[in-house]
């Protein structure tokens, strides 16, 4: 086997957990230097008037979807699967579906965040057409997570 | 079944007053959308104004595939 450049694997899986510090930004206490707890992450919904992307920094309350139902600003909690890897692609997705009972709204698109860390953004996902997205009305909004692996997870490092 | 109430935009309605639709939407590329919709189809005559109006839809949304952050040198 020769030598080859790379991005070591077990490095990818590291970033997911947070095990390395290039820089040193302000962020809230995870409790324990050796063996700090999770954060928190939350997933919020927009309306078809939004504007979140790449370019977004940080979850904001516009064109957020309004509060009905169980479904309050600022989104819902999940966890996400424990970061693992399978060739040279590390992975982890939200270790459930991600759901609001008795609401009504349109959104088109979902904003992943950090909630413990000032709500810093993680990822944003379309929920169909941008622009008309899905209505909902007196009923249940489901987000279902892809398969946990390394070619459909939901966020991987490739 | 056809006894059970359900929570509409109209109130609690039984079941079997409604024309309940599932709608499949496998054209988007990133998502794969289950909806069902619920039709007042009732005789209540308080709800004349109604009939066949949409009073309650389920989405559900499965995203295919995740967001990949490429590692690979030169790319």
């Amino acid at each position: 086997m020769a030598n080859a450049f790379a991005i070591c694997t077990s490095f990818k899986v590291e970033l997911l957990n947070a095990v390395h510090q290039f820089g040193s930004p302000t962020i809230v206490s995870r409790t324990s230097l050796t063996a700090p707890t999770a954060d928190t992450f939350k997933c919020a919904l927009y309306t078809t008037a939004g504007s979140i992307g790449a370019g977004t920094t940080a979850y904001g309350a516009t064109n957020e979807v309004s509060n009905s139902g169980t479904y309050s600003a600022g989104g819902a909690t999940f966890t996400w699967v424990a970061p693992n890897s399978s060739g040279t692609t590390a992975f982890s997705t939200p270790s459930a579906s991600i759901s609001w009972t008795g609401v009504t709204f349109t959104t088109d698109c979902c904003l992943l965040y950090n909630s413990t860390q000032s709500n810093k953004a993680i990822a944003t996902y379309a929920l169909g057409t941008i622009g008309v997205g899905q209505s909902v009305s007196a009923g249940n909004f489901t987000l279902t997570m892809p398969t946990n692996d390394a070619s459909t997870g939901l966020l991987r490092i490739a | 079944m056809g006894n059970d109430f359900v929570t509409t935009t109209l109130g609690e309605l039984p079941e079997h007053e409604l024309e309940i639709t599932l709608i499949e939407q496998k054209s988007d590329p990133s998502v794969w959308t289950v909806a069902r919709e619920c039709k007042y189809v009732g005789t209540n005559p308080e709800l004349s104004a109604h009939v066949g109006e949409i009073v309650r839809r389920d989405v559900w949304v499965t995203i295919k595939c995740g967001h990949s952050v490429t590692g690979q040198q030169g790319v």
